[in-house]
């Protein structure tokens, strides 16, 4: 069929791979033969094309193809079959009252390549498919290597930054990992903290400050690597006294801080230091010998300050951690209510009756008039794993140091028994109480501040698990 | 040099020869944690010590390890693919070399190709110059028309004459070539989206 004045039907399909020749009542006349690929051997336009745009109406299609190529107007016709393959072009009318239409691939070339299986000898060399296919596939080829790249990035990078955040040798926080925790505890108070822990964010915090008493000591006598064997065992019973929310941070030295969110109430505060301080005093076997320290702490609580206040809560934990050390070292001052009223509290090292005969040392702080020593459950208490969560159990002492050092028994003696299970568990290693005791020598001066509290609840131990 | 070039370098030693000769040849010639980045850039010197020092690790001369490293490229399947995009047949595509440059320059604008200059010396006969002051390009790149070669199943002979690389394609259709589906790229691009 002669498609156009002067070319041969085959020749137009070699020029014009993707033509269509259309008479003005809808026969195929003429089609290229990659457009045979897609449309098959049909031979009226209505059977295999709709036109798309210009929108047809309820005009005879081929008449709408032939108005669109009067005014130079883009064609749009899509494919009945699936794959609905839309193709677009533009038209010229030809002397005989036909249309010959060139065609071509949109967006959807990649799809069309693939589903009618083409090539590049479908392609006329004018057109620019292969580069579209080429970028189409670099760009894949390169944006995978990028995400790779990503990928890796961030792994380093997260891993950089966990390097940043925390002490090599004890694997806490650094000073660094500390404020980030310190500010997240801030931003807790005020509402922004983790979602679903909004009401125990806003509950408040502690923050505990906690120095080593003795160590100097041991890392002068045995050496840096004892020193760091200690550091290690102090950061392994500070880590598992807290919770899986609470910062642990070693910022320098022997000092540790802990950042508890939503452990504000004092007994459970006094417990904890007691627990902690009781756990620091047992002795660590080194290669040279068993190294004895203790610990001072001060503890401050956010909900003692207005909101602007809470920046200096870190140095009046440091004051607090000062103070306990100057009341004789081993135990915990705790600083309460807007005025900071210093309350010391010290662990019971009274040893249990059961045990009693090896313990050499006086403890630190017994209660001279001797209320403390007697375990409400006395009987069950005879050694090994029972006698040491004895041991772990806390008695407090509990002072006021405002001015007269009137002892106040109010917060020692009201404690209840809440935890017994927990103590239980966490201490039943088997170690003899009598292990525990002697600290007080190595401190010295423990027993100068020391006020009794008859209280002597001997404190069950609330788990730091709320 | 981009750090996809000194990767291909990595990937080439640790393909070819295992990871030991890989980390041990990173460790003489004083790669960074024994590694390449794709998406970093590295000063020249470094990639041609790492060049050299392969060359020694693996008793190679220099020359043949590019070679062996351009015929790799022309093997590794997304490469191939792209570089089958270039021609129609062997001769299209040594005619066509002269556009490879601009081609990944779209799609890497910083990677920096020298320029491939081909001229027609005769029927099927050609001479491919490149455009650097390090003829280690030219290695790599007489390698990889090698492996095109085959890929197209062309029958050519290759030389490398120092100032040019000759081509003589004698054959075009020697041997069946290997399989360039257009739309093979497109399926790829799809499972790797998933």
């Amino acid at each position: 069929m002669t498609a156009m004045a002067g070319i041969e039907a085959g020749d137009l399909g070699r020029l014009l791979p993707l033509h269509l020749q259309v008479s003005d009542d809808g026969r195929i006349l003429s089609a290229g033969p990659t457009l045979r690929k897609i449309i098959g051997p049909a031979r009226h336009l209505d059977a295999v094309l709709e036109v798309h745009r210009p929108h047809p109406g309820l005009v005879f299609p081929a008449a709408i193809l032939a108005t669109a190529a009067r005014s130079g107007e883009r064609v749009f016709v899509r494919l009945i079959r699936p794959p609905h393959t839309m193709l677009r072009g533009h038209g010229t009318l030809a002397r005989d009252g036909s249309v010959l239409l060139d065609l071509g691939f949109g967006i959807g070339l990649s799809e069309a390549v693939r589903h009618f299986n083409l090539t590049d000898a479908d392609f006329p060399p004018s057109g620019l498919v292969m580069e579209l296919l080429f970028l189409h596939e670099a760009n894949a080829a390169v944006l995978s290597a990028l995400s790779d790249y990503n990928a890796q990035l961030d792994a380093r990078r997260q891993a950089a930054e966990d390097r940043a955040f925390t002490d090599p040798l004890t694997g806490l926080a650094n000073r660094r990992g500390l404020t980030a925790a310190l500010e997240a505890a801030m931003r807790g108070l005020r509402g922004q903290g983790v979602p679903g822990r909004r009401g125990a964010d806003r509950a408040g915090f502690s923050l505990l400050h906690l120095d080593l008493d003795g160590f100097k000591a041991v890392n002068d006598t045995w050496g840096h690597a004892a020193g760091d064997r200690l550091l290690t065992e102090v950061a392994a019973v500070l880590s598992a006294e807290t919770r899986v929310g609470d910062a642990v941070a070693r910022p320098g030295g022997d000092e540790f801080v802990l950042v508890m969110p939503g452990l504000v109430a004092p007994e459970a505060l006094d417990a904890l230091a007691c627990r902690i301080i009781r756990r620091i005093e047992r002795p660590v076997a080194l290669p040279q010998g068993e190294a004895r320290v203790s610990a001072s702490i001060g503890i401050a609580v956010s909900t003692d300050y207005a909101g602007g206040r809470l920046a200096s809560m870190s140095e009046d934990a440091d004051d607090a951690l000062y103070a306990a050390k100057r009341a004789g070292r081993g135990r915990a001052c705790r600083l309460e209510g807007p005025l900071r009223r210093q309350v010391m509290v010290e662990p019971d090292r009274s040893p249990p009756p059961a045990a009693s005969g090896d313990a050499a040392v006086p403890p630190t702080g017994a209660p001279e008039g001797g209320t403390t020593t007697t375990a409400p459950d006395g009987g069950t208490t005879t050694g090994g794993a029972e006698g040491e969560t004895k041991g772990a159990a806390t008695n407090l002492s509990a002072e006021v140091a405002a001015d007269t050092g009137t002892a106040n028994n109010a917060a020692g003696s009201s404690r209840a028994d809440v935890a017994g299970e927990a103590g239980a568990a966490r201490t039943a290693d088997g170690k003899s109480t009598a292990d525990i005791l002697p600290i007080a020598a190595a401190i010295g001066d423990g027993t100068a501040a020391a006020r009794t509290d008859t209280g002597a609840t001997d404190m069950p131990v609330p788990s730091a698990t709320p | 040099m981009h750090g996809l070039i000194n990767r291909s370098l990595e990937r080439f030693v640790r393909d070819g020869y295992g990871d030991a000769a890989w980390l041990d040849v990173a460790a003489r010639a004083g790669v960074e944690e024994g590694r390449f980045e794709g998406f970093r850039s590295y000063p020249d010197a470094l990639t041609l010590r790492v060049v050299q020092v392969s060359g020694e690790r693996l008793a190679k001369p220099a020359a043949e390890l590019l070679e062996d490293l351009g015929a790799w490229l022309a093997r590794t399947e997304p490469i191939r693919r792209l570089l089958r995009f270039s021609g129609s047949d062997f001769a299209d595509f040594i005619l066509a070399l002269e556009e490879l440059p601009g081609r990944v320059g779209m799609v890497l604008p910083d990677l920096a190709l020298p320029r491939i200059a081909v001229a027609t010396t005769g029927s099927g006969q050609f001479q491919v110059s490149v455009g650097s002051a390090l003829p280690e390009w030219r290695s790599v790149l007489a390698g990889m028309m090698r492996a095109m070669s085959d890929d197209y199943g062309a029958l050519a002979l290759i030389i490398d004459e120092g100032r040019h690389i000759a081509v003589d394609v004698s054959d075009e259709t020697f041997c069946e070539g290997r399989d360039f589906d257009l739309w093979a790229g497109v399926d790829s691009l799809k499972v790797a989206r998933r």
